[in-house]
């Protein structure tokens, strides 16, 4: 099952290119997995964790790494569409700015219900420990 | 013992005869006679009384304590006297014969990643356990106003990331088609409620399939509306750009008319489309009205990229058939290649990573969820959030990071970002020559739980049919078409149906003009089509037929109304003539009484003299206004009256006639003419001497 549904994660030939005139319908190379060599920086799981704001443990490192790593290199196969012309598309569909409400500024009804899911609430303050400043 | 309860609604044999035409005549309103759909049937029971509120919610009830064990579909279920608090309100309300919304009494299921003010909203996640919302999302409360009660919250993968249900925090979902087996993901609790009959709808989200896949798997229908149909306010955010709430229901009209409660524009959801939402309910059309070619004119593009190598050849042929039953009911299909379609994985999932890596960023631990106490705030953050979030959602926003990281934006989500826009143009392209655009829903039927826990990406590619719909924007929908044998028993296959943005009623609903066509025929008879299409013809115009239905109704009941004015309006003008007449014999009655009177004193004054004059009564109050009796009795107390009053005159003298005779020979004409005067008298007082005489008996006392 693994196997087959690996054959849909190929993409088609780096030839692929959006001018209408060169749509290239090649087969699949089957040397190309999907382990297509990425010119990025391997991904450093521990400094990503860092920026991320997530505290690992070694071990899910050293789990995490190699996944990340193949679905990394899985991406690197759009750098090698040509896609020098195209416009990034922010949103699926661009309604326009006249989507803006005004701006004005509404009171929430129920500010009780928002306190009450701070974990550490005291006597109008939300209690974090403290800050420092790395240098 | 799960497995033998559903069969898919929608699965018609070729061999089904359908009726041209039908025994009973298309009723007259504008909008067809809807198909059979749960929803319906339910409301209908409900206003009818045949069934209560109550005892509707007890069985659900009943039926979800006794499959939950199994199933584990369920995070949070609403305690049964809430529910039943609510059926009962509801109850009261049809009892005073008051208005209900068009949900009345529908039960439903809403994915826990979408805020209920009165449940726990976890989205799937330890850390934010027990996490009550203080408010209810926008598509709750439009359910809620619509009279649905919602019955729990549904489970769901972590975030909505994953496409087994087994990346809950809680608990993994069985699939009730054959309980070993994954019921799909993210939206996999809904969908097993729903196909399990644990309720009768649910709510789910669909960022990349996570509605359409688990539909498939578990054999009910799936709806994704387009981005921007439905607000996102309540939403737990995944990948802001791709999410959207969706359906799920047992039939295609249960899914339509619960994307009509939810749909419209919100204030609180910039991204929500102010487009107006047209009636789904309205065109949906009883299989049994559909003449053999009801699609005719529908053109069906296949996508080719989706039955190639990479899907089960079960799954393969199920489309296949399916698409080769969509022809013989009249579609047009063609093959459609969308060479970018397997980009689209690739640039979704980097798409959807980074924006859920930038989403999840506020799960701090500091406002709300689960907090793991540190002696520094970033200890507090690293702590907490590793607790909190699962291994799927931490290597997740691990890779989401890393894509956006400075240098490999450009790299990665940028490109990603110009994929998408290759991808819409292709759809757009594809979807200007069809109407509708068919693949199957995912690559195979359910897997067994954990055959894919430790191969991401193997997970990932089970995506390949869904996310380029939402990369696109684009509405789909799942419909079960077959069969495959698996595992313990058979295992539904789902296929997808994508229409062009904001197009959802022609997914739901492919009723061409044709149809409409035949309508007219029925309701106001083949001549009059056939004039219509003349005069089409002679001034080179063509009109849709469903167009010219609902005028064509409007016209009956406008001549109708006007017809009924009008006589409404004779019958009143002849009710004053007659007043008019009536005061006038009154007039005249009372003119004679007060002469006779005046003449001959008190002696008139006696009954029958009166009975005599006043003999014609005014007719009764009660008439009929719109009966053929009324017309003949305004004739005949018109000159009724007179007659009769005429008769009483010339009888009563004829009677003082005989009695004079019987005193003394008089002479007839020299009596008519020179005695008139006197006659009168004397007859009156010979009647009222006589009517006091026992001689002169019956003449006197006839009666009309």
């Amino acid at each position: 099952m693994g196997s087959r549904a690996a054959l849909l994660l190929r993409a088609t030939p780096p030839l692929f290119s959006f001018r209408r005139s060169a749509y290239t319908k090649g087969h699949v190379q089957s040397k190309r997995f999907y382990a297509q060599k990425s010119s990025l920086d391997p991904p450093d799981v521990s400094r990503l964790a860092e920026t991320a704001r997530i505290s690992l443990t070694p071990q899910e490192v050293d789990e995490f790494e190699p996944k990340i790593r193949q679905v990394v290199d899985w991406f690197a196969q759009l750098q090698a569409v040509d896609l020098d012309s195209v416009e990034p598309a922010i949103r699926a569909d661009t309604e326009g700015d006249d989507n803006l409400r005004d701006d004005v500024p509404e009171a929430f009804d129920n500010r009780d219900a928002i306190v009450a899911a701070v974990p550490t609430y005291e006597d109008h303050y939300i209690k974090v420990p403290k800050v420092l400043n790395k240098e | 013992m799960l497995s033998s309860a559903q069969t898919p609604r929608l699965l018609r044999s070729p061999t089904t005869t359908l009726k041209c035409l039908h025994s009973s005549p298309v009723p007259a309103s504008s909008t067809a006679p809807p198909p059979p759909s749960q929803i319906l049937t339910t409301r209908k029971s409900l206003l009818s009384r045949q069934t209560s509120t109550v005892d509707l919610a007890k069985s659900f009830l009943d039926r979800l304590r006794r499959t939950e064990p199994h199933l584990n579909s369920f995070l949070h279920v609403s305690p049964d006297e809430a529910i039943l608090k609510q059926a009962e309100e509801l109850d009261n309300k049809i009892k005073n014969n008051e208005a209900v919304g068009p949900l009345a009494g529908v039960l439903v299921g809403v994915k826990d990643n979408i805020c209920t003010y009165d449940m726990p909203s976890t989205a799937g996640s330890r850390l934010l356990e027990n996490y009550r919302p203080p408010f209810d999302a926008t598509a709750v409360r439009k359910l809620r106003e619509s009279g649905a009660i919602v019955v729990g919250k549904t489970n769901l993968d972590e975030f909505g990331m994953g496409s087994t249900t087994e990346g809950s925090g809680y608990q993994v979902t069985a699939n009730p088609w054959d309980l070993s087996r994954v019921p799909g993901g993210s939206s996999g609790g809904s969908a097993a409620a729903v196909s399990a009959r644990q309720c009768m709808v649910a709510l789910g989200s669909d960022t990349g399939g996570s509605v359409r896949q688990p539909a498939s798997f578990c054999g009910v229908v799936g709806l994704k509306p387009t981005y921007g149909r439905v607000s996102r306010y309540g939403l737990v955010a995944y990948a802001s750009s791709l999410d959207v709430i969706g359906c799920f229901g047992s039939s295609v009209a249960d899914a339509g008319i619960l994307l009509n409660s939810i749909s419209g524009h919100d204030k609180f959801d910039a991204t929500s489309s102010k487009r107006e939402v047209p009636d789904y309910q309205s065109q949906f059309v009883a299989i049994d009205y559909l003449e053999s070619k009801p699609l005719k004119g529908l053109r069906v593009g296949v996508i080719r990229e989706t039955l190639e190598n990479g899907v089960d050849s079960e799954v393969i042929s199920s489309a296949r058939d399916a698409v080769s039953h969509l022809e013989e009911l009249g579609c047009t299909v063609t093959e459609v290649s969308l060479p970018s379609f397997s980009l689209g994985l690739p640039a979704y999932y980097i798409l959807a990573l980074s924006e859920s890596s930038s989403n999840l960023s506020r799960y701090d631990g500091v406002r709300y969820g689960k907090q793991v106490p540190g002696d520094e705030l970033n200890s507090l953050y690293g702590d907490s959030r590793a607790q909190g979030f699962g291994s799927e959602v931490k290597m997740r926003i691990l890779m989401g990071t890393y894509a956006l990281s400075a240098g490999y934006y450009d790299a990665c989500y940028k490109r990603a970002q110009q994929v998408r826009t290759i991808i819409r143009s292709s759809f757009k392209e594809a979807l200007d020559k069809n109407d509708i655009l068919i693949s199957p829903a995912a690559p195979s039927v359910a897997y067994k739980i954990g055959e894919k826990k430790n191969d991401p990406l193997a997970m990932y590619a089970g995506d390949i049919m869904t996310v380029n719909v939402n990369l696109a924007g684009l509405p789909a929908l799942v419909l079960p078409c077959g069969f495959v044998e698996g595992g313990s028993g058979s295992l539904p296959v789902g296929f997808q149906m994508i229409g062009a943005a904001f197009d959802e009623g022609r997914d739901l609903s492919p009723v061409t003009d044709k149809l409409w066509k035949k309508f007219y025929k029925l309701q106001f008879g083949a001549d009059s089509t056939n004039t219509v299409v003349e005069r089409m013809k002679l001034r080179k115009v063509t009109f849709k037929w469903r167009q010219l239905y609902e005028a064509k109704v409007k016209e009956r009941e406008e001549a109708t109304q006007k017809s009924l004015d009008r006589i409404k309006q004779r019958y009143q003008e002849e009710d004053a003539k007659r007043k008019d007449i009536e005061l006038r014999d009154f007039q005249m009655k009372s003119h004679l009484n007060s002469h006779y009177n005046h003449v001959k004193g008190w002696l008139w004054k006696t009954k029958s003299t009166s009975a005599i004059l006043f003999k014609g009564s005014p007719p009764s109050k009660k008439r009929s206004f719109y009966g053929g009796v009324a017309a003949s009795n305004i004739y005949n107390t018109k000159s009724g009256l007179l007659k009769k009053a005429k008769l009483e005159f010339i009888n009563s003298r004829e009677v003082k006639n005989i009695a004079a005779m019987k005193n003394k020979v008089v002479h007839r004409n020299h009596s008519v003419s020179s005695t008139r005067k006197p006659i009168v008298n004397s007859g009156f007082a010979a009647s009222s001497s006589s009517s006091s005489s026992s001689k002169i008996t019956k003449p006197i006392q006839r009666r009309f």
